[in-house]
């Protein structure tokens, strides 16, 4: 789907990922940061340092995959310890934001779940009911006003990319929205 | 003193000897005496040849000789030797005397004290030994010359003060007012410290045409004792507000050998950059680079100063100020990437500060679809890379990033060889797997404008080499403002070595023979890559910087967050690109200063959007003046050059001129640019402020006068009157009575008289 070289696993048969701790020095050679179910996470104080020291020399991180108000707190509490609110605010991104037009024009951010749950649950996509309802982009930026940390809250955009081959109907829903995100954000960090 | 003596012995100064003819008086009184020397010779001939036998043959022919020569002597002066000379008759001829007027005539190395003192003790009046050896021969009339010359009625009327030295000018105007005249001569009283650029042969040719003598004194010495100069500078004429400025100073001296000293430059008054230099041996010029920042807009002189030593001569030649115009505008910079990397991201957040440039980039995210960021208008690029000229030449520099030959039409890739070459804009190549030979950028003309080789046979293909490289500034690079990452050069030449590796990909490429390597990569098998590479194309340049990843350079953990290298690196790279790009409409100055009432002259070169010259627009010059009132100069086309345009006007008051020249055609406008040029008193009078002999010595030897010093100017007027111009009389000058024919003679006879003694022949 496009020119861009990607390392990419020929034993594996897919792209080649890498896994860093934050505390790991190799964390600075990876400009762009994807981190999944970041309502589970916690940030010791030694890996708060360095991940500041990222963000703010510009690094990217986006964070996906995080359900319902207690991931949320889990989420903003320790985000505090690396980006202190009161100089690095959590903000919501509207829809007139760059980020929503870099490539494709995005109304609304979409509500993808995991392909497990929605077969078993008829279609429905909120997998905390009521608390996950409502989809939240946020951002923390920097003193530039570009972001550096992306939240996608309350659904799973990267399951769009990663298991839009195990159904047809669900690939055919959320692939193309999940996508059009995921490119926005990927050519937003490699840019701004 | 070599001269007095002269005249000690042969009675007659030597200008007496050069100018005369020399001749025998002969009478039949001559032949009769000549003949019984002749006798008396043979007989003594005749009695050296038969005296004692004791006598060995060596000491007999010594003693003829001696003998022969004194009588040889005796026998030339009963021939009457004879110069016949033509000398001015007294009262009758004009004599100039041309005296130096200038500042530097106050500089105070004769004798200890200022060289217009020469001036007011020979010169002054008829009490003054040469003016009134002169006034005693000729009817002497005075001049002062310093930028302007002018009658005066004596040295009472000089002021020691004038800027400029023009002793071309002041002898062709001494000519022109004495045409008609008889002349005798003309005297130049100067230190010879010609300001002028301009040459000396017109007016030589014109004085020996018209068989004028110019009689030079030299005043001043040639060296002096103790003496430091800011000999050269080399600032550009034009730069972007906040440009780290890497100026070359030349400093030379004499007396301060082995001592360090701090050259400063001043922006106002106000230090910004300082450099510390220790001299060498005494005539060996100092290179020194010091940095400075222009951190102002609009018109600034700097100066480069060094503080008065102890003991100097000269201080005024211890500084220099240069016209800079910082210009606060915002360079556009087109950055085409071909696919999505960290590379351009952070070149772009390295500027992000930089408010005088703007990178407008084109991201192509898929086949004919790019992203743009920060275009000026909803409009501009939205088709992609410009397909037009006009459009393209907007911009003033290009980087190409990881983009293929091939997503250019073969138009295009005229048109950015065009771009570097016609419009004189900076192209710029970054390392990706789609740029130079795996771009499939060979046999392209943009190859032709980048500083390596790319076989035209190379065809476009996925990156097959890969170093990961450690990167230093070459020798060149070292002496390049690009190279320069940190606040001084010694922390900048400290910085380099500790910097990350980086990687490159590129295949290696020879390097053109135009080309300067300024930095060098070097692999973990020692292999020495070119990383950063540029050359002249045209009117532009053509830069590669090699690595992909220079973006390692801010992120790395070795990198502080505080640190400003890759910053630092990137602010420059780019705004050298675009550093010496024209605009449509550029004017200047021929000279950046001159002095008030000088005419200023005003040339502009006029393009269309395409950059063809243009012969037929209208083009206005507005100078504001120091006080704000203004002044509309028309330029005309020059027909000497396609598009260039010139025009003139006279400076007032002293103080800085704003010259905008705007050009429209059919009243559609081309572009606007600015210049300065400064009036005021210029300081090249004390630079270089020693006596110049050569000069001086080459007027007087073209014109057949003669060179003096302060020591040896007594018998200037003698000399004059010798010179066989103007009003003359033949005179003869008998030679036989000369002081140094007696003493040859007494000197013959004792040394014969000494050698008969020695041998026992008496």
């Amino acid at each position: 789907m496009t020119p861009v070289r990607v390392s990419y696993d020929a034993e594996q048969k897919r792209p080649n990922t890498w896994v860093v701790k934050l505390s790991d020095a190799k964390l600075y050679d990876c400009p762009f940061l994807i981190a999944s179910d970041v309502g589970t996470i916690g940030i010791k104080d030694e890996e708060a340092g360095p991940l500041r020291e990222y963000l703010l020399k510009g690094g990217f991180l986006w964070v996906d995959d995080f359900w319902g108000t207690e991931a949320w707190n889990q989420w903003e509490q320790e985000i505090a310890k690396v980006l202190p609110p009161e100089q690095y605010p959590i903000e919501d991104i509207s829809a007139a934001d760059p980020i929503m037009r870099e490539m494709f024009d995005l109304e609304k951010i979409p509500q993808i779940t995991n392909v497990t749950f929605w077969l078993k649950n008829n279609g429905k996509t909120s997998e905390r009911g009521e608390d996950s309802a409502q989809v939240h982009l946020r951002a923390i930026r920097d003193q530039h006003r570009r972001i550096m940390v992306l939240m996608t809250h309350n659904t799973d955009v990267g399951d769009s990319f990663e298991r839009e081959r195990e159904d047809s109907e669900y690939s055919r829903l959320f692939s193309p929205p999940g996508y059009a995100l995921g490119i926005n954000v990927l050519l937003y960090a490699m840019t701004q | 003193m070599f001269e007095n003596i002269f005249q000690a012995l042969f009675s007659y100064r030597p200008v007496v000897f050069q100018q005369g003819d020399f001749r025998f008086d002969i009478t039949t009184a001559s032949f009769v005496a000549a003949g019984i020397a002749a006798l008396i010779m043979g007989a003594a001939i005749f009695t050296y040849r038969t005296v004692g036998t004791n006598g060995r043959p060596r000491d007999r022919f010594v003693l003829t000789v001696l003998r022969m020569a004194a009588l040889g002597l005796v026998v030339f002066c009963l021939f009457r030797p004879t110069l016949v000379v033509k000398a001015a008759i007294p009262q009758q001829n004009v004599v100039a005397v041309l005296m130096d007027d200038s500042r530097s005539m106050q500089i105070g190395d004769w004798d200890g004290k200022p060289r217009a003192e020469f001036l007011r003790t020979e010169f002054a009046g008829n009490t003054s030994p040469v003016l009134k050896s002169l006034s005693e021969r000729f009817l002497v009339r005075t001049f002062r010359f310093s930028s302007q010359s002018g009658r005066v009625n004596s040295v009472k009327d000089l002021t020691f003060g004038g800027s400029q030295t023009k002793i071309g000018t002041a002898l062709d105007g001494v000519r022109e007012e004495l045409a008609g005249l008889p002349v005798a001569g003309i005297v130049l009283v100067t230190d010879g410290a010609d300001t002028t650029e301009g040459s000396l042969t017109n007016t030589l040719l014109n004085l020996k045409a018209d068989k004028l003598p110019v009689f030079t004194v030299g005043v001043g010495s040639a060296k002096l004792p103790k003496d430091i100069q800011i000999d050269r500078v080399s600032t550009p004429r034009t730069v972007l507000k906040g440009a780290s400025l890497l100026v070359d100073a030349v400093i030379t001296q004499s007396g301060y050998s082995g001592q360090t000293v701090t050259l400063d430059v001043e922006d106002d008054g106000r230090i910004v950059g300082s450099q510390k230099v220790q001299f060498p041996v005494d005539g060996s010029p100092a290179a020194v680079r010091v940095r400075a920042t222009a951190s102002t807009p609009g018109p600034r002189v700097f100066t480069f100063k060094v503080a008065p030593q102890q003991g100097e001569v000269v201080t005024q030649n211890n500084q220099r100020d240069t016209l800079v115009d910082v210009r606060d505008t915002r360079e556009k910079i087109l950055y085409f990437e071909g696919e999505p990397r960290s590379e351009m991201k952070f070149i772009r957040r390295a500027v992000a500060d930089d408010k005088n440039l703007q990178i407008v980039t084109l991201q192509r995210t898929a086949d004919n679809k790019f992203l743009r960021l920060d275009v000026d208008t909803p409009d501009e690029l939205l088709g992609g890379f410009p397909k037009t000229r006009d459009e393209m030449f907007a911009f003033k520099g290009l980087i190409l990033g990881s983009i293929e030959a091939a997503a250019f039409s073969a138009d295009q890739l005229q048109m950015i060889a065009d771009f570097v070459d016609r419009r004189g804009g900076g192209l710029l190549m970054l390392g990706g797997a789609r740029s130079f030979g795996e771009g499939g950028y060979g046999g392209t003309p943009v190859a032709d404008a980048l500083p390596l080789v790319i076989d035209s046979k190379t065809r476009a293909a996925d990156p097959t080499f890969f170093a990961r490289l450690k990167v230093l500034p070459t020798r060149a690079g070292a002496a390049h403002a690009v190279t320069q990452i940190a606040a001084t050069e010694d922390a900048s030449a400290a910085r380099w070595p500790d910097l990350p590796q980086v990687t490159s990909i590129n295949n290696p490429l020879s390097i053109k023979p135009a080309a300067t390597v300024l930095l060098n990569g070097t692999d973990e098998r020692n292999r020495t890559l070119p990383m950063l590479v540029w050359q002249p194309y045209g009117r532009g340049k053509g830069i590669a910087f090699l690595p992909q990843d220079s973006w390692e350079w801010q992120m790395h953990a070795s990198i502080p967050l505080e640190d400003m290298t890759h910053e630092n690196l990137w602010r420059q790279m780019l705004r050298w690109l675009v550093a010496d790009s024209p605009t449509p409409v550029e004017g200047s100055t021929t000279v950046d200063r001159v002095e008030p009432g000088e005419a200023v002259t005003i040339e502009a070169s006029v393009v269309d959007p395409t950059w063809l010259d243009v012969n037929d627009a209208h083009v206005m010059a507005r100078v504001t003046r120091p006080g704000g009132s203004t002044l509309d100069v028309p330029l005309q086309w020059t027909g000497e050059r396609d598009g260039q345009y010139r025009g003139t006007f006279v400076s007032t008051v002293p103080g800085a001129y704003e010259i905008n020249v705007d050009a429209d055609r059919n009243g559609k406008p081309i572009g606007t640019s600015s210049a300065y040029v400064r009036a005021g008193a210029a300081d090249s009078e004390y630079f270089d402020p020693t006596m110049h002999e050569a000069p001086l010595r080459r007027i007087a030897e073209e014109t057949g006068g003669r060179f003096y010093t302060t020591a040896n100017v007594a018998g200037l007027a003698e000399d004059v009157s010798y010179a066989g111009r103007g009003v003359t009389s033949v005179e003869e000058r008998e030679l036989w009575n000369m002081p140094i024919i007696l003493i040859m003679l007494v000197g013959l006879v004792c040394a014969e008289w000494g050698y008969r003694r020695a041998v026992g022949l008496s």
